[in-house]
């Protein structure tokens, strides 16, 4: 039941901006506090790491439309016990990624047959 | 310079960037920006030193300018594009959602008080005070006969020469009709099953005194009333639509009493003509047709017909009882030997509401009563709600709202509130209307027109939204009035709790200094 309504709300929401595809990526395995996800999307390798100000300015776009929500504040482990604010995925956020997901499977798979990815690349 | 100090130095500088941002999107995200970045900070020099933490300033800067500047163009969030008003409405949508019991309170006794006053304003307004759907009702009368003088009876039926007579006088009578009333069976074609309805004989100028044309078809003509007269047959609306409502009904042939009648005509489904009635209540009737007699020639002591008559435009009341009183007269000496028989008339909706006014008089004054109980209850409840919010305002005022944003997010609040209470009380009006005009006497003069209509509904709502936002509005102008008093207490409190959260944020040595910063800062605001 619903299922091609939540299709239909899929489609408003796909495809993603790249700093809130890092953020639903990050925040999937954990709450984050903002330098956490900026961390994770270092760590990836990502060259062009989101500016704080674009990030902050996804993150209440992102609480608004539901795919993400605040958790309660608490003292981070890794910034001398100060305070912070954590951020969750919410299930909406989590169907939302999924289906970004399979848009840029699908995207693979069509460059793998346009012949344009490389031997070592899966 | 230690890199405690130059940490020190980074988040000033981040907190000045912050302001390149607009309020709103500060005061939501403006910390968790400043921390961000000064664990970027702490993370830059660990790795880099100087020249990497002097690369993240730069970088802040133009990241503040850049998404600063997208953040006024177009805010993240959906509620703030709408400027202040989108803010407000927010705002008050949340205060509103923590407090459900008074959203209740509110919107409860708006629904209920308002709803039933509506429902009594409805009743006396359509029986009352609208005009009837006639053209210029005011110039029409039903015309009574006075037989005190032979026996107890002040409301006669006229005889048919008296209507032949009140036709025949000229002078402010424009024109007369006789009505009678007769309960037949009607089967809308041969060998259909016969129902009884209600029929009104009538003079063939009725339409025409009434000023009423049919939707389908046309009115009687003038030949088409008297001895030898066709039969014809005008319907109701309502009769017609009961029968299949087809628009070709017209010259079909109808059953009356087992007699074929012509459908010449189908009246507009607001037209509700009565027949007033000498005793009882007013006659309906569910179509018309044409008297079969002379009027003229009838038994002039058997009173058996409504006299209806138009006046002349600009005739006053008194001129017209003059005149019927003068056609008495002339009936009185021809008819009764001069033995005291009067002619006199009443308006149509005077005569027609004269039953029910006292009561719907006392129902009005009722509603009105129940009104102010409503306003003196509501405004308890907001005075209420509103000293609860004095410790808020004093928060805001001291934190740097200014006086307007104050009033008009409060009054906002207080319109919100209210437009959900009206409209409530709209639909409580609809529904209470539904089952008074159910449970009301058969009897009840102009029921079919006793309806929630769409100018009412708006009062109700328009009504419903001022309530609170007028209570609220004396509030507010009230603490206008104390505003100095209140400044001075609201900023000794709010440069206390300022202080004290301070000390909460940063328990160091430096509290003591820190609190007397914040408290400065709360009093020169």
């Amino acid at each position: 039941m619903g299922t091609d309504r939540e299709r239909r709300g899929l489609g408003d929401r796909l495809p993603l901006r790249r700093v809130e595809f890092h953020i639903l990526l990050s925040l999937a395995s954990g709450e984050r506090h903002g330098y956490g996800i900026i961390q994770d999307i270092e760590a990836r390798g990502e060259t062009a790491v989101p500016d704080v100000g674009t990030m902050y300015r996804a993150l209440a776009r992102m609480a608004e439309l539901g795919l993400i929500e605040g958790a309660a504040r608490r003292p981070a482990a890794d910034a001398a016990d100060e305070r912070r604010n954590y951020y969750r995925i919410t299930d909406a956020g989590r169907r939302v990624a999924r289906g970004e997901v399979k848009r840029l499977e699908a995207l693979m798979r069509a460059a793998r047959l346009g012949r344009l990815v490389t031997k070592g690349a899966k | 310079m230690s890199g405690e100090r130059l940490l020190d130095l980074s988040e000033r500088w981040f907190r000045l960037l912050e302001r390149l941002y607009p309020p709103d999107f500060s005061d939501n995200m403006g910390t968790a920006v400043v921390e961000t970045y000064r664990d970027r900070a702490r993370d830059a020099l660990r790795r880099g030193g100087v020249l990497r933490l002097a690369a993240l300033w730069v970088r802040a800067l133009v990241d503040s300018v850049r998404n600063g500047a997208g953040e006024r163009a177009r805010p993240a969030v959906r509620w703030r594009r709408s400027g202040n008003w989108g803010r407000d409405a927010e705002l008050a949508t949340r205060r509103l959602l923590r407090a459900p019991a008074l959203v209740l309170a509110v919107v409860g006794t708006l629904g209920v008080g308002l709803g039933l006053f509506a429902v009594v304003y409805t009743v006396v307004h359509k029986v009352l005070i609208e005009p009837l759907p006639y053209k210029e009702p005011g110039n029409l009368y039903f015309v009574w006969r006075d037989y005190r003088a032979f026996f107890d009876l002040g409301r006669g039926w006229l005889a048919g020469t008296d209507v032949a007579e009140l036709q025949k006088a000229g002078g402010v009578i424009e024109d007369a009709a006789g009505l009678l009333r007769q309960l037949t069976t009607f089967a809308a074609r041969e060998g259909a099953d016969a129902t009884e309805i209600s029929v009104i004989v009538t003079s063939p100028n009725l339409f025409d005194l009434l000023g009423v044309q049919p939707v389908l078809g046309r009115g009687f003509a003038k030949e088409e009333g008297g001895p030898k007269r066709p039969p014809v047959i005008v319907l109701t609306n309502e009769l017609w639509q009961r029968i299949g409502a087809d628009r070709a009904i017209l010259g079909t042939t109808v059953r009356l009493n087992g007699e074929p009648y012509t459908v010449i005509g189908v009246l507009p489904p607001k037209f509700g003509f009565v027949r007033n009635a000498s005793l009882g209540p007013p006659q309906r009737a569910d179509a018309y047709t044409t008297l079969n007699i002379n009027l003229a020639q009838t038994n002039p002591s058997a009173g058996s017909y409504a006299g209806l008559v138009r006046a002349r435009r600009g005739t006053s009341p008194q001129a017209v009882a003059a005149a019927v009183d003068a056609v008495g007269r002339v009936v009185d000496a021809r008819d009764f030997k001069s033995k005291g028989l009067k002619l006199y008339p009443a308006g149509v909706a005077q005569d027609l509401v004269a039953g029910v006014r006292p009561a719907l008089v006392v129902l009005g004054f009722a509603g009105i009563l129940l009104v102010l109980v409503l306003m003196v209850n509501l405004a308890s409840v907001l005075m209420a709600r509103a000293a609860q919010r004095e410790h808020e305002f004093a928060v805001s005022r001291a934190l740097g709202a200014n006086g307007s944003a104050v009033v008009r997010a409060t009054l906002f609040e207080g319109g919100l509130l209210g437009l959900a209470g009206g409209a409530a009380a709209a639909l409580a009006a609809v529904w209470g209307t539904r089952a008074l005009v159910a449970l009301a006497p058969l009897d009840l003069p102009r029921r079919e027109a006793v309806v929630v209509d769409w100018p009412i509904a708006a009062i109700v709502i328009g009504l419903g939204t001022s309530v609170p936002w007028f209570v609220r509005s004396i509030r507010v102008s009230r603490s206008r009035m104390f505003a100095p008093w209140t400044k001075w207490s609201t900023t000794r409190f709010a440069a206390s709790g300022s202080a004290r959260s301070c000390c909460r944020a940063s328990p160091s040595a430096r509290c003591s200094w820190r609190r007397w910063v914040c408290s400065a800062s709360c009093l020169v605001r």
